[in-house]
């Protein structure tokens, strides 16, 4: 028997909660990527032709 | 202090404005496609982004009390064939959207005008093959920028031209790209175009402008001393007025 214990297990003990906090630090900035700002972006552009579609058919 | 009034300064025109980020805004399918694209790949960055840094943070930070973390492994079956695998199917799920678009954007379908673009050191010259004036010969016309002296109040330095491109809205309309002496690129970021000038060959280029304004573009294939100064400006207007315009030419 060693004096000291072997050390085995300090991946497997890290690796299931490093890669959950990865994934959720980039979950959340890619959520806040795209509902936060890409969808305001896109509901802008609809919003613009909708309100140019409407003027184009009162024109009409 | 005029410099700094002028970097809130409101622009209405579709123009790169100092210190922007992202994208003009879209006026054409082929360029919502492209920031649909490129907001859709920056999704998954974003979340590869988080997990590589953190793992780097988490590594670096345990580094000096935890020097045993990796001393038993010597091969990793399980790991490799995860970390090659993962990466593989994240570039595909990038790279189908991607040649989608690639190929949409290519597509001509019966464009309802063309308008040839013909890149020379250092101007544009368009030519409108469809339409001929009284003595029968096309209409064309050169496109030179604003020098500095001579710019008006409004008027926007290296972006503005004597002549501009006149299309209607809501039309299908073809770009025959070409050069006359080195290769240029006739480039409008609103309209999601940009496509290389070749001397002794043609590319087009389709753009379907779905609302009125004026479109700035710059040549951007590096082409010689003053290519900073042969932009591209595009006015797209309803219909009539554009008949309009076409009768006066
Ligand atoms: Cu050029």
């Amino acid at each position: 028997m060693s004096a000291i214990a072997p050390i085995t297990g300090t991946l497997k003990k890290r690796i299931f909660t490093d890669i959950t906090i990865g994934f959720a630090l980039g979950g959340a900035m890619a959520s806040y990527w795209w509902w936060g700002f890409h969808n305001g972006v896109i509901n802008k552009r609809e919003d613009y032709y909708a309100k140019l579609a409407q003027l184009k058919n009162s024109e009409e | 202090m005029l410099n700094l009034l002028n970097m809130i300064n409101i622009i209405y025109n579709d123009v790169p404005t100092p210190y922007s980020c992202y994208f003009q805004d879209s006026a054409t399918p082929n360029q919502e496609g492209i920031l649909e694209l490129h907001d859709n790949i920056m999704f998954y960055l974003f979340i590869i982004l988080g997990l590589v840094s953190w793992m780097l943070f988490n590594i670096v930070r345990t580094y000096t009390k935890n020097p045993m973390a990796y001393k038993y492994i010597k091969h990793g079956q399980t790991i490799e064939i995860l970390w090659t695998i993962l990466p593989a199917v994240i570039l595909l799920i990038i790279a189908f959207p991607s040649f989608i678009l690639l190929y949409l954007c290519d597509e001509v379908i019966s464009p309802a005008m063309t308008i040839k673009a013909i890149g020379y050191q250092w101007y544009w010259k368009y030519e409108y093959s469809d339409f001929i004036n009284d003595n029968g010969e096309t209409i064309e016309f050169e496109s030179y920028v604003i020098p500095d002296d001579l710019l008006e109040e409004g008027q926007l330095r290296l972006l503005d031209t004597d002549t501009s491109i006149m299309v209607p809205v809501d039309t299908h309309i073809r770009f025959v790209v070409t050069a006359a002496d080195v290769i240029h690129d006739f480039c409008i970021p609103s309209l999601g175009i940009k496509v290389d000038a070749n001397p002794g060959r043609l590319n087009q280029v389709s753009a379907l402008i779905q609302r009125e304004g004026v479109f700035y573009g710059q040549c951007s294939e590096l082409c010689g001393i003053n290519h900073c100064a042969m932009p591209i400006k595009v006015e797209a207007v309803s219909l009539p007025k554009f008949l309009e315009w076409l009768n006066d030419q």
